[in-house]
Protein backbone atom coordinates (compact mmCIF):
# COMPACT_ATOMS: atom_id res chain seq x y z
CA UNK A 1 0.00 0.00 0.00
CA UNK A 2 2.89 1.87 0.60
CA UNK A 3 4.83 1.79 -2.55
CA UNK A 4 1.72 2.92 -4.61
CA UNK A 5 1.32 6.04 -2.70
CA UNK A 6 3.15 9.29 -4.65
CA UNK A 7 6.44 9.91 -3.64
CA UNK A 8 6.77 13.29 -3.16
CA UNK A 9 9.87 13.19 -1.33
CA UNK A 10 11.23 12.26 -4.77
CA UNK A 11 10.22 15.04 -6.73
CA UNK A 12 11.66 17.45 -3.27
CA UNK A 13 15.13 16.06 -3.69
CA UNK A 14 14.69 16.76 -7.36
CA UNK A 15 13.58 20.06 -6.56
CA UNK A 16 16.21 21.03 -4.55
CA UNK A 17 18.85 19.75 -6.62
CA UNK A 18 17.47 21.85 -9.16
CA UNK A 19 17.60 24.96 -7.11
CA UNK A 20 21.38 24.38 -6.06
CA UNK A 21 21.96 24.32 -10.22
CA UNK A 22 19.79 26.74 -10.93
CA UNK A 23 22.02 29.19 -8.42
CA UNK A 24 24.98 28.69 -10.37
CA UNK A 25 22.99 29.03 -13.74
CA UNK A 26 23.74 32.40 -16.17
CA UNK A 27 21.05 35.35 -15.83
CA UNK A 28 18.56 34.74 -18.09
CA UNK A 29 17.35 38.42 -18.66
CA UNK A 30 19.59 41.44 -19.85
CA UNK A 31 19.98 44.10 -17.53
CA UNK A 32 17.85 46.87 -19.71
CA UNK A 33 15.08 44.09 -18.61
CA UNK A 34 15.03 44.48 -15.10
CA UNK A 35 15.94 48.39 -15.23
CA UNK A 36 12.65 48.39 -16.95
CA UNK A 37 10.84 47.00 -14.62
CA UNK A 38 12.07 49.20 -11.96
CA UNK A 39 11.62 52.35 -13.97
CA UNK A 40 7.98 51.26 -14.64
CA UNK A 41 7.45 50.47 -11.07
CA UNK A 42 8.91 53.91 -9.90
CA UNK A 43 7.15 55.46 -12.27
CA UNK A 44 3.70 53.88 -11.21
CA UNK A 45 4.57 54.34 -7.59
CA UNK A 46 4.84 58.45 -8.49
CA UNK A 47 1.40 58.54 -10.09
CA UNK A 48 -0.25 56.87 -7.29
CA UNK A 49 1.02 59.10 -4.81
CA UNK A 50 0.81 61.99 -6.79
CA UNK A 51 -2.73 61.05 -7.16
CA UNK A 52 -3.61 60.23 -3.84
CA UNK A 53 -1.99 62.05 -1.45
CA UNK A 54 -3.57 65.14 -1.51
CA UNK A 55 -6.52 62.98 -1.65
CA UNK A 56 -5.59 61.81 1.62
CA UNK A 57 -4.85 64.57 3.22
CA UNK A 58 -8.08 65.91 2.06
CA UNK A 59 -9.79 63.31 3.79
CA UNK A 60 -7.58 63.97 6.83
CA UNK A 61 -8.31 67.39 7.12
CA UNK A 62 -12.27 66.78 6.67
CA UNK A 63 -11.97 64.48 9.38
CA UNK A 64 -10.35 66.99 11.77
CA UNK A 65 -12.78 69.49 10.49
CA UNK A 66 -15.82 67.60 11.23
CA UNK A 67 -14.15 66.97 14.92
CA UNK A 68 -13.52 70.85 15.43
CA UNK A 69 -17.04 71.65 14.55
CA UNK A 70 -18.39 68.90 16.81
CA UNK A 71 -16.04 70.44 19.50
CA UNK A 72 -17.20 73.72 18.97
CA UNK A 73 -20.80 72.83 18.84
CA UNK A 74 -20.21 71.31 22.14
CA UNK A 75 -17.75 74.26 23.70
CA UNK A 76 -19.89 77.28 22.11
CA UNK A 77 -23.30 75.94 21.54
CA UNK A 78 -24.57 74.96 24.64
CA UNK A 79 -27.63 76.59 25.90
CA UNK A 80 -27.42 78.98 28.84
CA UNK A 81 -29.87 76.79 31.10
CA UNK A 82 -28.12 73.08 30.59
CA UNK A 83 -26.43 71.63 33.33
CA UNK A 84 -24.13 69.46 32.82
CA UNK A 85 -24.90 65.54 31.98
CA UNK A 86 -23.91 63.06 34.88
CA UNK A 87 -24.52 59.88 35.40
CA UNK A 88 -25.18 60.61 39.14
CA UNK A 89 -26.47 62.95 41.07
CA UNK A 90 -25.84 63.08 44.94
CA UNK A 91 -28.14 63.72 47.65
CA UNK A 92 -26.55 63.85 51.36
CA UNK A 93 -24.83 60.60 50.95
CA UNK A 94 -27.59 58.46 48.24
CA UNK A 95 -26.60 58.41 44.63
CA UNK A 96 -30.10 58.34 42.50
CA UNK A 97 -29.14 57.09 38.95
CA UNK A 98 -29.29 58.76 35.77
CA UNK A 99 -32.24 58.68 33.86
CA UNK A 100 -32.13 59.01 29.88
CA UNK A 101 -35.72 59.58 29.13
CA UNK A 102 -37.60 62.67 29.80
CA UNK A 103 -40.02 61.91 33.03
CA UNK A 104 -43.28 61.66 32.42
CA UNK A 105 -45.29 64.22 34.93
CA UNK A 106 -46.73 63.39 37.44
CA UNK A 107 -47.16 66.00 39.76
CA UNK A 108 -47.58 64.69 43.76
CA UNK A 109 -47.57 66.87 46.63
CA UNK A 110 -45.00 65.95 48.99
CA UNK A 111 -48.03 65.88 51.75
CA UNK A 112 -49.29 63.16 49.59
CA UNK A 113 -46.33 61.24 48.77
CA UNK A 114 -46.73 58.11 50.74
CA UNK A 115 -50.15 57.61 49.46
CA UNK A 116 -50.02 58.68 45.78
CA UNK A 117 -46.51 56.52 44.60
CA UNK A 118 -45.69 53.03 45.92
CA UNK A 119 -41.97 53.76 47.09
CA UNK A 120 -39.65 51.31 47.55
CA UNK A 121 -37.33 51.09 50.41
CA UNK A 122 -34.58 52.66 49.06
CA UNK A 123 -36.45 55.56 47.91
CA UNK A 124 -37.92 56.12 51.24
CA UNK A 125 -34.90 56.47 52.78
CA UNK A 126 -33.98 59.33 50.32
CA UNK A 127 -36.91 61.00 51.14
CA UNK A 128 -36.71 60.66 54.71
CA UNK A 129 -33.16 61.82 55.08
CA UNK A 130 -34.24 64.70 52.93
CA UNK A 131 -36.94 65.62 55.01
CA UNK A 132 -34.62 65.38 58.37
CA UNK A 133 -32.70 67.80 56.38
CA UNK A 134 -35.43 69.87 56.11
CA UNK A 135 -35.08 70.09 52.08
CA UNK A 136 -38.42 68.30 51.87
CA UNK A 137 -40.01 71.41 51.91
CA UNK A 138 -37.97 72.21 48.30
CA UNK A 139 -39.31 68.96 46.79
CA UNK A 140 -42.46 69.81 45.17
CA UNK A 141 -42.78 66.67 42.68
CA UNK A 142 -41.81 63.20 42.52
CA UNK A 143 -41.97 61.07 38.70
CA UNK A 144 -41.98 57.43 38.60
CA UNK A 145 -40.24 56.64 35.84
CA UNK A 146 -40.41 52.58 34.61
CA UNK A 147 -37.91 50.88 36.37
CA UNK A 148 -36.53 53.06 38.53
CA UNK A 149 -39.82 54.51 40.60
CA UNK A 150 -39.31 58.00 41.40
CA UNK A 151 -37.13 60.85 40.24
CA UNK A 152 -37.03 64.01 42.24
CA UNK A 153 -37.28 66.63 39.59
CA UNK A 154 -37.24 69.68 41.10
CA UNK A 155 -35.05 71.52 44.23
CA UNK A 156 -34.12 74.99 44.54
CA UNK A 157 -31.31 75.44 46.79
CA UNK A 158 -31.26 71.61 48.60
CA UNK A 159 -29.15 69.59 46.11
CA UNK A 160 -26.01 69.76 44.76
CA UNK A 161 -26.83 72.11 41.07
CA UNK A 162 -24.28 71.07 39.04
CA UNK A 163 -24.60 67.33 39.66
CA UNK A 164 -28.49 67.68 38.57
CA UNK A 165 -29.12 65.47 35.08
CA UNK A 166 -30.37 67.66 32.16
CA UNK A 167 -33.99 66.49 32.52
CA UNK A 168 -33.92 68.22 35.62
CA UNK A 169 -33.89 71.50 34.12
CA UNK A 170 -36.10 70.54 30.88
CA UNK A 171 -38.73 69.38 33.33
CA UNK A 172 -38.49 73.11 35.55
CA UNK A 173 -37.65 75.06 32.44
CA UNK A 174 -40.63 76.36 31.70
CA UNK A 175 -41.83 77.55 35.07
CA UNK A 176 -38.79 79.04 36.40
CA UNK A 177 -38.69 82.70 35.70
CA UNK A 178 -35.57 84.94 35.40
CA UNK A 179 -35.07 85.61 39.17
CA UNK A 180 -35.12 81.74 39.80
CA UNK A 181 -31.69 81.69 37.99
CA UNK A 182 -30.27 83.97 40.16
CA UNK A 183 -31.49 81.67 43.31
CA UNK A 184 -29.78 78.28 41.42
CA UNK A 185 -26.75 80.47 40.04
CA UNK A 186 -26.17 82.67 42.75
CA UNK A 187 -25.36 85.59 40.43
CA UNK A 188 -27.03 87.34 37.52
CA UNK A 189 -24.15 88.53 36.45
CA UNK A 190 -23.09 86.63 33.30
CA UNK A 191 -19.19 86.49 33.87
CA UNK A 192 -19.88 84.91 37.18
CA UNK A 193 -22.56 82.09 35.64
CA UNK A 194 -19.72 81.08 32.97
CA UNK A 195 -19.83 80.55 29.46
CA UNK A 196 -22.47 78.85 29.35
CA UNK A 197 -24.33 82.14 29.79
CA UNK A 198 -25.61 83.51 26.40
CA UNK A 199 -25.65 87.53 26.00
CA UNK A 200 -27.22 89.26 23.58
CA UNK A 201 -25.07 92.00 22.63
CA UNK A 202 -24.59 92.08 19.28
CA UNK A 203 -22.08 95.00 18.04
CA UNK A 204 -25.29 97.77 16.51
CA UNK A 205 -26.40 96.62 20.46
CA UNK A 206 -22.85 97.46 21.85
CA UNK A 207 -23.02 100.43 20.29
CA UNK A 208 -25.85 102.08 21.42
CA UNK A 209 -24.38 101.49 24.85
CA UNK A 210 -23.79 98.06 25.30
CA UNK A 211 -27.32 97.10 26.74
CA UNK A 212 -26.21 93.60 27.54
CA UNK A 213 -29.54 91.72 27.77
CA UNK A 214 -29.38 88.16 29.48
CA UNK A 215 -31.33 85.51 26.90
CA UNK A 216 -32.96 82.91 28.51
CA UNK A 217 -33.28 80.06 26.25
CA UNK A 218 -30.93 81.14 23.78
CA UNK A 219 -29.00 79.11 21.17
CA UNK A 220 -26.49 78.66 19.21
CA UNK A 221 -28.41 78.83 15.81
CA UNK A 222 -30.35 81.55 16.89
CA UNK A 223 -28.37 85.02 16.50
CA UNK A 224 -27.91 88.05 14.50
CA UNK A 225 -28.37 86.79 10.21
CA UNK A 226 -26.46 88.21 7.37
CA UNK A 227 -26.77 87.89 3.88
CA UNK A 228 -24.20 88.58 1.36
CA UNK A 229 -22.64 88.59 -1.90
CA UNK A 230 -18.81 86.75 -1.88
CA UNK A 231 -16.68 86.75 -5.21
CA UNK A 232 -12.83 85.67 -5.87
CA UNK A 233 -10.18 83.90 -7.80
CA UNK A 234 -9.27 80.53 -7.14
CA UNK A 235 -6.46 79.06 -8.00
CA UNK A 236 -4.52 75.49 -7.29
CA UNK A 237 -1.50 73.67 -8.40
CA UNK A 238 -2.70 71.40 -11.07
CA UNK A 239 -5.40 73.83 -12.64
CA UNK A 240 -5.69 77.59 -14.03
CA UNK A 241 -7.26 80.54 -12.12
CA UNK A 242 -10.90 79.71 -11.51
CA UNK A 243 -13.44 82.52 -10.90
CA UNK A 244 -16.16 82.00 -8.02
CA UNK A 245 -18.77 83.58 -7.26
CA UNK A 246 -22.00 83.27 -4.77
CA UNK A 247 -24.06 83.98 -2.48
CA UNK A 248 -23.46 83.72 1.48
CA UNK A 249 -25.83 83.54 4.62
CA UNK A 250 -23.96 83.79 7.84
CA UNK A 251 -25.99 83.30 10.84
CA UNK A 252 -23.92 85.07 14.47
CA UNK A 253 -25.09 84.26 18.19
CA UNK A 254 -25.55 86.09 20.24
CA UNK A 255 -22.85 86.50 22.57
CA UNK A 256 -21.32 89.17 25.39
CA UNK A 257 -17.79 88.36 25.24
CA UNK A 258 -16.08 89.55 22.18
CA UNK A 259 -15.86 86.01 20.96
CA UNK A 260 -19.07 84.30 19.34
CA UNK A 261 -20.42 81.50 16.94
CA UNK A 262 -20.47 81.95 13.26
CA UNK A 263 -22.74 79.50 11.21
CA UNK A 264 -22.01 80.12 7.40
CA UNK A 265 -23.72 78.36 4.21
CA UNK A 266 -22.65 79.77 0.85
CA UNK A 267 -24.18 78.97 -2.54
CA UNK A 268 -20.87 79.53 -5.39
CA UNK A 269 -20.46 79.32 -8.85
CA UNK A 270 -16.98 78.63 -10.18
CA UNK A 271 -15.37 77.48 -13.59
CA UNK A 272 -12.73 78.88 -15.37
CA UNK A 273 -14.44 80.23 -18.55
CA UNK A 274 -17.25 79.78 -17.87
CA UNK A 275 -19.36 79.44 -14.27
CA UNK A 276 -20.57 75.90 -14.68
CA UNK A 277 -19.86 74.53 -11.60
CA UNK A 278 -22.15 74.65 -8.25
CA UNK A 279 -20.70 74.50 -5.06
CA UNK A 280 -22.49 74.44 -2.05
CA UNK A 281 -20.60 74.85 1.47
CA UNK A 282 -21.35 74.68 5.02
CA UNK A 283 -19.77 75.35 7.99
CA UNK A 284 -19.26 76.62 11.63
CA UNK A 285 -16.83 79.07 13.32
CA UNK A 286 -15.70 81.70 15.49
CA UNK A 287 -16.11 85.68 15.44
CA UNK A 288 -13.62 87.68 17.28
CA UNK A 289 -14.51 91.58 17.69
CA UNK A 290 -11.09 93.21 18.80
CA UNK A 291 -13.58 96.45 17.97
CA UNK A 292 -16.98 97.23 17.34
CA UNK A 293 -16.29 97.84 13.91
CA UNK A 294 -14.59 95.10 13.35
CA UNK A 295 -15.13 91.52 12.71
CA UNK A 296 -12.33 88.33 12.57
CA UNK A 297 -13.50 85.53 11.36
CA UNK A 298 -12.86 81.96 11.21
CA UNK A 299 -14.94 79.65 9.87
CA UNK A 300 -14.94 75.31 8.90
CA UNK A 301 -16.64 73.60 7.02
CA UNK A 302 -17.72 71.29 3.94
CA UNK A 303 -18.20 71.64 0.52
CA UNK A 304 -19.88 69.82 -2.04
CA UNK A 305 -19.22 70.60 -5.78
CA UNK A 306 -21.51 69.75 -8.88
CA UNK A 307 -18.80 67.92 -11.44
CA UNK A 308 -19.08 64.13 -9.87
CA UNK A 309 -20.60 65.06 -6.70
CA UNK A 310 -16.98 66.39 -5.56
CA UNK A 311 -17.08 66.19 -1.64
CA UNK A 312 -14.14 68.00 0.83
CA UNK A 313 -13.56 70.74 3.38
CA UNK A 314 -12.54 74.02 3.52
CA UNK A 315 -11.60 76.93 5.84
CA UNK A 316 -12.28 80.34 5.79
CA UNK A 317 -10.70 83.00 7.26
CA UNK A 318 -11.62 86.96 6.64
CA UNK A 319 -12.02 90.35 8.01
CA UNK A 320 -15.38 92.37 8.45
CA UNK A 321 -15.16 95.55 8.53
CA UNK A 322 -19.22 97.45 9.10
CA UNK A 323 -19.11 100.29 6.53
CA UNK A 324 -22.61 101.47 8.01
CA UNK A 325 -25.34 100.07 10.41
CA UNK A 326 -26.08 97.23 8.10
CA UNK A 327 -23.67 96.60 5.37
CA UNK A 328 -20.30 94.84 6.10
CA UNK A 329 -17.85 95.07 3.40
CA UNK A 330 -14.94 92.06 4.08
CA UNK A 331 -11.85 90.21 2.51
CA UNK A 332 -10.75 86.63 3.19
CA UNK A 333 -9.20 83.82 2.23
CA UNK A 334 -10.32 80.44 1.34
CA UNK A 335 -8.99 76.82 1.52
CA UNK A 336 -10.51 73.99 0.35
CA UNK A 337 -8.99 70.71 0.56
CA UNK A 338 -8.71 67.70 -1.92
CA UNK A 339 -11.76 66.48 -2.38
CA UNK A 340 -12.95 62.56 -3.21
CA UNK A 341 -12.66 62.85 -6.81
CA UNK A 342 -10.71 65.76 -7.28
CA UNK A 343 -6.90 65.39 -6.61
CA UNK A 344 -5.91 69.25 -5.95
CA UNK A 345 -6.53 71.62 -3.16
CA UNK A 346 -7.83 75.19 -3.97
CA UNK A 347 -6.86 78.67 -2.73
CA UNK A 348 -9.06 81.32 -2.99
CA UNK A 349 -8.64 84.77 -1.56
CA UNK A 350 -11.96 85.94 -2.15
CA UNK A 351 -14.14 89.36 -0.94
CA UNK A 352 -17.88 90.16 0.64
CA UNK A 353 -20.43 92.38 0.76
CA UNK A 354 -23.01 91.59 3.74
CA UNK A 355 -26.54 93.21 4.70
CA UNK A 356 -26.90 91.89 8.20
CA UNK A 357 -30.34 91.89 9.61
CA UNK A 358 -30.58 93.54 12.96
CA UNK B 1 24.96 54.89 -1.83
CA UNK B 2 24.11 57.23 -5.05
CA UNK B 3 20.75 55.97 -7.12
CA UNK B 4 22.43 54.97 -9.80
CA UNK B 5 24.75 53.32 -8.23
CA UNK B 6 21.90 51.56 -5.84
CA UNK B 7 20.13 50.63 -8.98
CA UNK B 8 23.17 48.94 -10.85
CA UNK B 9 24.02 47.00 -7.93
CA UNK B 10 20.38 45.69 -7.46
CA UNK B 11 20.26 44.68 -11.03
CA UNK B 12 23.54 42.32 -10.68
CA UNK B 13 22.14 41.03 -7.74
CA UNK B 14 18.50 39.72 -9.14
CA UNK B 15 20.25 38.70 -12.55
CA UNK B 16 23.08 36.59 -10.36
CA UNK B 17 19.43 34.79 -9.34
CA UNK B 18 16.68 35.28 -11.77
CA UNK B 19 16.89 31.75 -12.50
CA UNK B 20 15.79 30.86 -9.19
CA UNK B 21 13.29 33.67 -9.29
CA UNK B 22 11.85 32.13 -12.30
CA UNK B 23 11.06 28.95 -10.43
CA UNK B 24 8.84 30.49 -8.01
CA UNK B 25 6.92 32.03 -10.74
CA UNK B 26 6.70 28.65 -12.96
CA UNK B 27 5.47 26.84 -9.80
CA UNK B 28 2.82 29.65 -9.10
CA UNK B 29 1.90 30.93 -12.24
CA UNK B 30 0.64 29.59 -15.27
CA UNK B 31 2.88 29.20 -17.82
CA UNK B 32 -0.01 29.11 -20.44
CA UNK B 33 -0.79 32.21 -19.78
CA UNK B 34 1.44 35.73 -18.89
CA UNK B 35 1.23 35.15 -15.16
CA UNK B 36 4.78 33.73 -15.00
CA UNK B 37 5.80 37.10 -16.57
CA UNK B 38 3.68 39.44 -14.63
CA UNK B 39 4.56 37.50 -11.27
CA UNK B 40 8.12 38.20 -12.20
CA UNK B 41 7.88 41.25 -12.60
CA UNK B 42 5.82 41.81 -9.30
CA UNK B 43 8.75 40.11 -7.34
CA UNK B 44 11.26 42.79 -8.59
CA UNK B 45 9.56 45.33 -7.96
CA UNK B 46 9.11 44.15 -4.24
CA UNK B 47 12.61 43.19 -4.38
CA UNK B 48 12.91 47.09 -5.63
CA UNK B 49 11.35 48.47 -2.91
CA UNK B 50 12.68 46.75 0.02
CA UNK B 51 16.52 46.49 -1.22
CA UNK B 52 17.73 48.87 1.66
CA UNK B 53 15.86 46.29 4.21
CA UNK B 54 18.63 43.89 2.91
CA UNK B 55 21.68 44.51 4.65
CA UNK B 56 23.94 41.65 3.21
CA UNK B 57 23.50 38.95 6.51
CA UNK B 58 21.97 36.11 4.46
CA UNK B 59 23.19 35.81 0.74
CA UNK B 60 20.87 37.64 -1.60
CA UNK B 61 19.72 34.68 -3.28
CA UNK B 62 18.13 33.27 -0.08
CA UNK B 63 16.47 36.53 0.67
CA UNK B 64 15.47 36.85 -2.92
CA UNK B 65 13.50 33.62 -3.00
CA UNK B 66 11.54 34.19 0.35
CA UNK B 67 10.87 37.53 -0.94
CA UNK B 68 10.21 35.63 -4.57
CA UNK B 69 8.03 33.12 -2.76
CA UNK B 70 5.78 35.37 -0.78
CA UNK B 71 5.23 37.71 -3.60
CA UNK B 72 4.27 35.21 -5.67
CA UNK B 73 1.83 34.01 -2.70
CA UNK B 74 0.27 37.00 -2.68
CA UNK B 75 -0.04 36.68 -6.19
CA UNK B 76 -2.22 34.08 -6.65
CA UNK B 77 -4.36 35.23 -3.47
CA UNK B 78 -5.33 38.13 -5.38
CA UNK B 79 -5.39 36.11 -8.59
CA UNK B 80 -8.02 33.77 -6.91
CA UNK B 81 -9.83 36.58 -5.44
CA UNK B 82 -10.05 38.35 -9.11
CA UNK B 83 -7.93 41.30 -8.12
CA UNK B 84 -6.40 43.34 -10.87
CA UNK B 85 -2.90 42.79 -11.02
CA UNK B 86 0.03 45.67 -12.02
CA UNK B 87 -0.39 46.57 -15.09
CA UNK B 88 2.33 46.75 -17.15
CA UNK B 89 3.39 47.15 -20.97
CA UNK B 90 5.15 43.80 -22.36
CA UNK B 91 8.26 43.79 -21.68
CA UNK B 92 9.29 41.11 -23.24
CA UNK B 93 11.21 38.75 -20.85
CA UNK B 94 13.50 35.95 -22.31
CA UNK B 95 11.37 33.41 -20.28
CA UNK B 96 9.90 31.47 -23.20
CA UNK B 97 13.58 30.17 -24.02
CA UNK B 98 13.39 28.71 -20.64
CA UNK B 99 10.71 26.42 -20.83
CA UNK B 100 12.03 22.87 -19.93
CA UNK B 101 14.43 22.28 -17.41
CA UNK B 102 17.29 19.79 -17.01
CA UNK B 103 15.68 17.33 -14.68
CA UNK B 104 13.13 15.20 -15.95
CA UNK B 105 11.27 14.77 -12.71
CA UNK B 106 11.22 18.45 -12.61
CA UNK B 107 9.37 18.72 -15.76
CA UNK B 108 6.90 16.12 -14.49
CA UNK B 109 6.54 17.71 -11.42
CA UNK B 110 5.42 20.90 -12.73
CA UNK B 111 3.47 19.23 -15.80
CA UNK B 112 1.72 17.50 -12.79
CA UNK B 113 1.50 20.79 -10.41
CA UNK B 114 -0.74 22.58 -13.11
CA UNK B 115 -3.07 20.58 -13.07
CA UNK B 116 -3.50 21.38 -9.04
CA UNK B 117 -5.38 24.19 -7.40
CA UNK B 118 -4.49 26.85 -5.95
CA UNK B 119 -4.35 26.50 -2.36
CA UNK B 120 -2.75 22.59 -3.24
CA UNK B 121 -0.02 24.09 -5.47
CA UNK B 122 0.68 26.87 -2.63
CA UNK B 123 1.01 23.89 0.08
CA UNK B 124 3.34 21.27 -2.43
CA UNK B 125 5.40 24.70 -2.99
CA UNK B 126 6.02 24.94 0.39
CA UNK B 127 6.68 21.30 0.87
CA UNK B 128 9.20 21.00 -2.07
CA UNK B 129 10.73 24.38 -0.10
CA UNK B 130 11.95 22.17 2.55
CA UNK B 131 9.28 23.13 4.85
CA UNK B 132 7.62 20.34 7.32
CA UNK B 133 4.04 19.93 7.83
CA UNK B 134 3.92 22.09 11.21
CA UNK B 135 5.80 25.00 9.45
CA UNK B 136 4.09 24.65 6.59
CA UNK B 137 0.46 25.11 8.90
CA UNK B 138 1.77 27.99 10.49
CA UNK B 139 2.46 29.52 7.21
CA UNK B 140 -1.12 28.87 5.80
CA UNK B 141 -2.36 29.12 9.27
CA UNK B 142 -3.81 25.47 9.53
CA UNK B 143 -3.18 22.65 12.09
CA UNK B 144 -1.01 20.08 11.61
CA UNK B 145 -3.59 17.39 11.30
CA UNK B 146 -5.19 19.50 8.49
CA UNK B 147 -1.83 19.98 6.54
CA UNK B 148 -1.66 16.33 6.84
CA UNK B 149 -5.02 15.17 5.76
CA UNK B 150 -4.77 17.99 2.77
CA UNK B 151 -1.32 16.29 1.71
CA UNK B 152 -2.98 13.17 1.45
CA UNK B 153 -5.72 13.96 -0.75
CA UNK B 154 -2.56 15.67 -2.91
CA UNK B 155 -0.56 12.90 -3.04
CA UNK B 156 -3.94 10.93 -4.16
CA UNK B 157 -5.17 13.90 -6.76
CA UNK B 158 -1.25 13.74 -8.48
CA UNK B 159 -1.31 10.01 -8.16
CA UNK B 160 -4.19 10.16 -10.35
CA UNK B 161 -2.63 12.75 -12.96
CA UNK B 162 0.40 11.38 -13.45
CA UNK B 163 -1.32 7.85 -13.93
CA UNK B 164 -3.95 10.10 -16.51
CA UNK B 165 -1.12 11.28 -18.25
CA UNK B 166 0.32 7.81 -18.62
Amino acid sequence: MKDEEFDLEMYRKAWQAEGERLLKASPILKEEQILDIIRQHDARRSRVVKLWKPRIVGIAATVLLLIGVAWMLQRFGEQPTAIPHNTANTVGTTTLPYVEEAPQTSVVEPSRLSAAVSLPSKWNRVLAEAKNSNEADHIVSIVPVESSPVFLTDSVSGFSEASLPTQFSHARQPEVKEKDYKAIRGSDNPQEIGKSGTWKNHSNKAKQGGNAQYVRGGNYLKGVPSIGLIGGLGFSSSDSLQKAVGLRVVLESESASKVCANTQASLMLTGKERLNRVCVDVGYGLTYRPVDNLSLRINMGIYMQSNNFDLGGRLNAEADCQITDQFMLGIGYRYSTAGIISSDSRHMPFISLEYVFD
Amino acid sequence: MKPEERQKRFVADVRSCDALIYRVCRLYGNRHDESVDDIYQEIVCALWESYDTFHGESNFSTWAYSVARNTAVAYYRRHILRQPTLDFTDLELSFKELTETTDPLVDELYHLLDHLGATDRLLVGLYLDGYNYVEIGKKMHLNEQAVRTRFCRIKARLKEIKDTLK
